[in-house]
């Protein structure tokens, strides 16, 4: 029996481009980003490095969820605020043959930093409850009621890409009929100097690649979709917003944090990923790139890119300098961004963008235009631990 | 499944003398959960060990051992649960931010802190460029892990898989647990080669995993695994060794019972270790055995191992 | 110098972790990446802690850090010409 097609058919998001998948919208067909010097992390860096920072305080957000005073940490928060938004968009009815897949990659860490002096001394602990990767999922899942399958998967910033795969599998597997796939990371001290360790933080706004381009911009996010199979969509009379067509995880077993320079680990997972849809490179209408803005991955990335271009000259951009780098939600809101751009048929502009990279040829896109087909759309996420994934998107006349 | 899936290699790490066990006859019960640490200069090229915390051998360790018990010299791909994932480092980093007020840090604790670090130094290790997960959950999270597998080695290009557990026991983690009231926590690393094709010295063959979610009662429980065992065609006499985490000799009493977190302690990951004490039995009895874990409310999970 | 030297290789040694290596072990003329020791880009991460915390100096330009961290004799130049 052939594999039955897997359809994203809701979508709910939260970032520093807004509370809901209409103001992503609209920000991405305007080039407004949402980059900004932070308002609530405590940090000595505060005013040194830019970010994609929701514009809610951890107070705010406990009151716009409607939870009692608590002890929360804001990834958990901004979870299931994305996760209430994508249920209520589609008037979800809950049952036991839905599952929830959720990533990050530093989980409750904005408290666990907080308060680990306090933790070592017995104090404050119900904060640490809250550390584990997983204890976020959780959170979610019990307040949305969901009770069978649940799992966090954490492969830094392809996390949330590979939460889609999987949940693609288990829907082929018959493990479950629907699955809630996403991912979130909220800002904390640890990603800040983490990053800033690495020397890779740009004190401005990121160019994504910019021959001048100096680093990237942490962001945080919550982003969440529904997949089934396009059956179980039509029957529950809910838009499909496309296919996912395609998809492919792999390893670049180069180096622990660097990618190989010729970008063999892009190239493969981008290669797999067609050769799973049964598309070339040339059928795509647009890339949504990783392009973080760093030196190597947009090096790595674009070499790869180009030898899988060739001679055609397919649109791409990053997207990242509109949000910040998500980390854990990357995947995850770089696969809501493309679904709007299959389904508003637009390419988004690639921001701060203007010296081409000395290495290669290709450059791209710089405005936002809009277009006439939009068909297939390829999104990359690359990860720490030479993590790499592909998603392919493909439109579907609902 | 089309394909039968063998367990060609077992490495574990633990409390106990695991390292090279070839049953579980010699496991005692514990009240301190540390790890038996082998000299690691035997198996690690100090090279590569001058940037590995603890969690990082316990893991290239067992999974050298798996390997070569299996023959084979690399995996296709790479299934990694941890719970906590890299603690030390990332306590380490944390200190190192709060003591330095946020100034100049050393990079490598945070590098080391991801969760994929382990799986990505595997990946280096035996250039494995397939799939590359790593399943951080609080509960069944190795079961998650070994679920994908088995759904991987079912397509026609997948022959062999590396899946592993672990996590680790650090001062911080001891004392958050004993302040939250959890007593014998443990830690431990268990590693398992995976594969289509079955060897000389094989451990046992993966026949099914399952889940049942919210269950009230043990008669809900006995139901579940009576259940769980006739989709699969065994008689629920058949099997006559439960491993498992807690006892549930009241819900379902085979021959023998071994409560596995006896040997272990208790950590996210340690139905990893529990496998790899089924796997043991059944090799050593040459009889199916059954593993039947808990989470902390009312969720089981089951996996049967058949010889 | 001599005795900047030594020290800086033990430091080295140190925060690498590099266990299996004396100070003895290190020629200062060698280098420090690509063939002689065989460090990567987190072990020049490091490096640029230590120059910063035990020896408060930071690069003025990242381009130094090739000339600088070349091999320990380099670094000493380096410490050397820029002690406070």
């Amino acid at each position: 029996m052939a594999e039955q097609r897997i359809v994203v058919s809701g979508m709910g998001v939260v970032s520093a481009l807004g509370n809901h998948v209409q103001a992503h919208l609209d920000a991405l067909r305007t080039a407004k980003h949402g980059i900004s010097m932070t308002n609530y992390l405590e940090t000595i860096h505060k005013d040194r490095f830019p970010v994609g920072e929701i514009k809610h305080s951890n107070q705010e957000l406990i009151a716009l969820l409607n939870l009692p005073e608590g002890a929360y940490s804001r990834t958990e928060l901004l979870g299931l605020f994305a996760v209430r938004q994508l249920l209520d968009s589609v008037n979800y009815e809950m049952d036991n043959r839905t599952g929830l897949i959720s990533a990050t990659t530093v989980g409750g860490m904005d408290q666990s930093e907080h308060f680990f002096e306090d933790y070592l001394k017995g104090l404050n602990l119900d904060y640490a409850r809250r550390h584990p990767l997983g204890e976020s999922t959780e959170f979610m899942a019990s307040q949305v009621g969901i009770k069978a399958f649940r799992t966090t998967l954490s492969t830094a910033c392809s996390s949330s890409a590979n939460a889609m795969i999987l949940g693609a599998r288990l829907i082929h597997q018959g493990v479950l009929d629907k699955v809630i796939v996403g991912g979130v990371d909220a800002l904390s001290k640890f990603t800040v100097n983490g990053f800033n360790s690495l020397m890779i933080l740009d004190k401005e706004h990121c160019k994504p690649f910019d021959n001048e381009r100096q680093g990237l911009n942490l962001g945080e996010a919550a982003a969440f979709l529904l997949i089934e199979t396009e059956e179980s969509a039509r029957k529950a009379g809910r838009k499909i917003w496309s296919e996912l067509k395609g998809y492919a995880n792999t390893n670049d077993a180069y180096h622990q944090t660097a990618s190989s320079p010729e970008g063999d680990g892009a190239f493969d997972a981008m290669n797999q990923a067609l050769q799973k849809a049964g598309l070339q490179m040339s059928d795509m209408d647009y890339v949504n790139a990783h392009g973080t803005g760093t030196a190597n991955n947009d090096l790595a990335e674009s070499r790869a890119l180009q030898r899988l271009f060739g001679d055609d000259k397919i649109p791409f951009s990053s997207t990242k300098a509109y949000t910040g780098h998500t980390l854990g939600a990357a995947g995850a809101i770089e696969a809501v961004i493309s679904n709007l751009c299959i389904n508003h048929k637009f390419i988004p502009a690639s921001l701060n963008c203007k010296n081409p990279m000395e290495e290669v040829d290709i450059f791209p896109e710089t405005t936002m235009i809009e277009v006439e087909k939009m068909d297939y759309i390829l999104s990359n996420s690359f990860g720490f631990g030479g993590n790499n994934s592909a998603l392919i998107f493909s439109s579907v006349k609902n | 499944m089309k394909k039968d899936i063998f367990i060609t290699g077992l490495g574990m790490i633990s409390p106990q003398d695991s390292l090279k066990a070839e049953n579980s006859n010699g496991f005692v019960k514990l009240k301190d959960f540390h790890c038996m640490e082998p000299d690691y200069k035997e198996f690690i090229p100090p090279s590569k060990a001058r940037r590995m915390s603890r969690i990082l051998k316990f893991s290239y360790v067992s999974a050298k051992i798996a390997l070569e018990q299996s023959g084979l010299e690399k995996p296709q791909m790479i299934n990694v649960a941890t719970g906590l994932g890299c603690l030390k480092d990332t306590s380490l980093f944390l200190q190192d931010i709060i003591l330095s007020n946020e100034s100049v840090l050393k990079p490598t604790p945070f590098i080391n802190s991801t969760h994929n670090t382990i799986a990505g130094l595997l990946a280096i290790t035996y250039q494995t460029k397939g799939q590359n997960f790593t399943f951080s959950h609080t509960e069944f999270n190795f079961e998650h892990a070994l679920l994908d597998s088995m759904i991987r080695m079912q397509e026609d290009n997948i022959s062999d898989i590396l899946l592993g557990g672990v996590d680790e026991l650090t001062e911080e983690t001891a004392l958050i647990k004993k302040n939250l009231q959890m007593q014998n926590q443990g830690e431990g690393a268990a590693f398992f080669v995976l594969s289509e094709n079955q060897t000389k010295d094989y451990y046992a063959q993966i026949t099914a995993l399952g889940f049942a979610y919210e269950l009230d009662t043990e008669a809900e429980l006995n139901q579940a695994v009576m259940s769980f065992l006739k989709t699969e065609g065994v008689d629920p006499e058949e099997i006559d060794i439960l491993v498992s985490d807690k006892d549930l000799s009241a819900v379902f009493s085979p021959e023998k019972q071994i409560i596995y977190t006896d040997f272990c302690g208790d950590y996210m990951t340690a139905s990893s270790f529990g496998l790899g004490v089924a796997a043991l039995e059944v090799k050593y009895h040459q009889t199916p055995v059954l593993m039947i874990n808990q989470n902390n409310k009312n969720s089981y999970s089951f996996v049967l191992l058949g010889k | 110098m001599d005795e900047l030297i030594q020290k800086l290789k033990g430091e080295i040694i140190e925060v690498l972790n590099l266990e299996d290596i004396e100070p003895d072990d290190i020629d200062e003329k060698d280098s420090l990446f690509n063939d002689g020791l065989g460090l990567d880009s987190i072990d020049a991460l490091e490096l640029i802690v230590l120059l910063d915390r035990n020896y408060d100096l930071r690069l003025e330009k990242d381009e130094e850090g090739i000339k600088v961290f070349y091999s320990v004799e380099s670094m000493a130049k380096y410490i050397t010409a820029h002690k406070k």
